[in-house]
């Protein structure tokens, strides 16, 4: 009686943990925005301390083809060698982007070949599948285990365990997942490769509200390569979710007249 | 001293223009929005050949630039680019002037601009037929890139999905720069063949004459076609790049005077664009008809039409290392005169008769890339090769350390100019 009594005090109080597939849905609500502007500064960081840092103004607007997916512009205004280059990135639902590059001497926008999920994103620690699955994750993609809880930088987190399901491109054979309790953003990535080696470490700081819709966000993020031991850090500021982009922005005549 | 003064007062007024231009937006409401940037530059060139005039060997350039962005809500933009430019050695080439001021509407599928804007007609990753109505300030004919010269006018774009239709309009005054005298780019004659020997001849100034004083005009159709990126342009308008005549002034006086006589005569190009791309390379070519006049073997202006054709390929490789990349850009053009007769290599419209263009550059790490620019024209016989050197050590500051070596026939421009060789240091840094 006394034994059965404690196992059920044990097991009432225990706290439930959702499953994995909640926190994936609840981390897609926080993360999935109609759009969003903001001006990010990223440094690359090379092994032996060689730095690169570039600014630019980055516009989002989430296309009518799909929940995945995003039109992005990114204009670069800083420093001066390469500010008034743009990029504009159509993504495409299971294909490959559409891209086109505006490059200020040649006064034009141009098509240019699609990257490869691989490559990296603008030669930052972060690839263009990195990009994809920060701005919306793609839960029907993977499968997901709950492996428990932990905290990260201070921050409560469920630590789940993300394997692609058969069939599916991607470069990476596993990720572990922090997804931070509160706010339900991912707080740390490990990507590890097919052969199950540790490729890089995703890691979210400065966590805070962004404008009155309830939307919080990273305002720092870094990338560590543990394979190069290259680093990408990334300072966002003035994040501004749903407060309206214009559809035009998302053309080459927005790129060539700016 | 006197130079170094002009630098201060420059920077000074730009500092000043700043200040005003920050406040003024400070002060009215917030629908307004500024931005303000600049930089110098400090540019330092030596060539090695002495020229057959003996003309300058030693160049020295200070630049200072200023941009200033104006937005006013939604769909109103302006923007303004000053530009001092100091050079101790040569003093036309001592200008203050706004090289941009206009200002843009764009609403919807709609965007207008109008007032003093630097263009780049051609539309081609390389080289296009376009950009032989590019306005510059030649005072050196290679480096022309910082050089582009503002024109008044209007441009007028209408877009609809992937398609644009665009429409220019600009005053026939804009032209491009040129230095006539004292220019290692041009030779001015000296001496003139008389009978029983040579007489020497003097420069007395030179005259504009224009069969008609046209404005330039373009239109421009863009669209894609699945994975092909199609435009056809269309531009007319006075070539800016005059024919020169020699008009003597009295010839029984020596040294014998003589004006020169520029004619700026009326141009066409229509050009079709096509790009897509294979793989990781993008492919891009251009078949276009030039419609043109040029000074016939016998000194007359006569009709100059070709169809001018490039291919070119462009790729971007990134590599293990994850400091290191590498860009090339390479292209093959083709001239077919639709008349007889060569072309003189002192055409500056004639540069490239059946060349191949290399411009490629190599990022070593964060701090140093490496690049090359090459020409080799394979019709007159000449070449071209530029190789940089690029620090950005001591970032915000960036040097460039670079060759020219022109070379070649005599026949080809690279080889005429072959003593415009020249070693150059271009320091670069942001000053707001």
């Amino acid at each position: 009686m006394i034994l059965a009594f404690t196992l059920i005090v044990t097991l009432f109080s225990a706290p439930l943990l959702p499953d994995a597939a909640a926190i994936m849905e609840a981390h897609r609500q926080a993360t999935a925005v109609q759009d969003l502007t903001g001006q990010l500064t990223y440094t690359n960081i090379s092994k032996s301390g060689r730095k690169q840092t570039r600014t630019l103004q980055q516009y989002i607007l989430r296309t009518d083809k799909g929940d995945y997916t995003y039109n992005l512009l990114l204009e670069f205004t800083d420093p001066q060698d390469v500010a008034g280059t743009a990029t504009l990135t159509i993504q495409q639902e299971r294909k490959d982007d559409e891209q086109w590059l505006y490059l200020p001497a040649l006064r034009m926008s141009k098509r240019i070949s699609p990257s490869k999920k691989s490559d990296r994103f603008m030669g930052t620690e972060i690839t263009y599948e990195d990009l994809s699955g920060h701005l919306s994750e793609p839960i029907d993609d993977y499968q997901y285990t709950l492996l428990g809880e932990e905290t990260i930088n201070g921050r409560s987190a469920y630590k789940l365990e993300a394997l692609p399901r058969e069939g599916l491109r991607t470069q990476y054979g596993k990720r572990l997942l922090w997804i931070d309790q509160a706010t339900h953003l991912m707080v740390q990535t490990r990507f590890y490769g097919h052969k199950g080696e540790h490729l890089k470490t995703y890691t979210a700081t400065d966590i805070r509200p962004v404008g009155s819709g309830g939307h919080h966000r990273a305002h720092q993020i870094k990338m560590e390569n543990v394979q190069t031991g290259n680093t990408t850090k990334v300072q966002y500021s003035g994040f501004a979710i749903n407060a309206g982009v214009d559809a035009a922005m998302f053309s080459t005549t927005w790129m060539e007249t700016r | 001293m006197r130079h170094l003064k002009n630098i201060l007062k420059t920077l000074l007024g730009l500092y000043l223009f700043g200040i005003v231009a920050t406040t003024v937006a400070q002060e009215a409401d917030n629908n307004w929005s500024t931005t303000l940037h600049g930089q110098a530059r400090v540019l330092s060139r030596y060539y090695p050949g002495q020229n057959p005039a003996g003309l300058y060997r030693w160049q020295g350039e200070a630049r200072a630039e200023l941009e200033g962005e104006v937005s006013y809500g939604k769909y109103w933009k302006g923007r303004a680019v000053v530009i001092a430019n100091v050079n101790p050695d040569e003093r036309r080439r001592n200008r203050l002037w706004a090289n941009e001021a206009y200002v843009y509407y764009r609403q919807g599928h709609y965007f207008l601009k109008a007032g003093k804007q630097t263009v780049k007609w051609g539309a081609l990753t390389g080289f296009s037929a376009m950009d032989l109505a590019n306005r510059y300030d030649y005072y050196d004919v290679l480096d022309t890139e910082a050089e582009r010269l503002g024109l008044w006018g209007l441009e007028a774009r209408y877009s609809k999905g992937r398609t644009e239709l665009m429409l220019r309009a600009f005053h026939p005054d804009n032209r491009s720069r040129l230095y006539l005298e004292d220019n290692r780019w041009i030779n001015l004659p000296q001496r003139m063949a008389v009978p029983g020997g040579e007489a020497a001849m003097a420069y007395e100034g030179a005259t504009s004459h224009y069969q008609k004083r046209l404005p330039l005009l373009s239109g421009s159709l863009s669209t894609e076609v699945g994975r092909v990126q199609v435009r056809g342009s269309w531009l007319y308008g006075n070539n800016d790049i005059p024919l020169s005549q020699i008009q003597l002034q009295e010839p029984m006086v020596s040294p014998v005077p003589y004006e020169v006589q520029l004619h700026f005569e009326p141009m066409m190009i229509s050009a079709l664009n096509l790009g897509t791309w294979a793989g990781e390379w993008n492919l891009w070519g251009e078949a276009a008809f030039v419609d043109s006049k040029r000074i016939g073997e016998t000194g007359e202006i006569t009709p100059d039409q070709y169809t001018f054709c490039s291919l070119g390929a462009d790729r971007f490789w990134a590599f293990e290392h994850p400091e290191r990349h590498l860009r090339l850009v390479a292209q093959f053009l083709q001239v077919f005169p639709h008349q007889s007769g060569t072309y003189a290599p002192t055409e500056i419209d004639h540069i490239f008769q059946t060349a191949l263009l290399i411009d490629t550059e190599l990022q070593i790490n964060y701090n140093w890339s490496a690049a090359l620019r090459a020409v080799g024209e394979f019709r007159a016989e000449g070449f071209y090769l530029e190789p940089r050197l690029i620090c950005k050590a001591w970032a915000p500051l960036r040097a460039e350390l670079s060759g020219g070596w022109l070379g070649g026939s005599g026949q080809s421009f690279f080889g005429h100019f072959k003593t415009n060789s020249r070693i150059a240091l271009h320091l670069i840094r942001p000053i707001l």
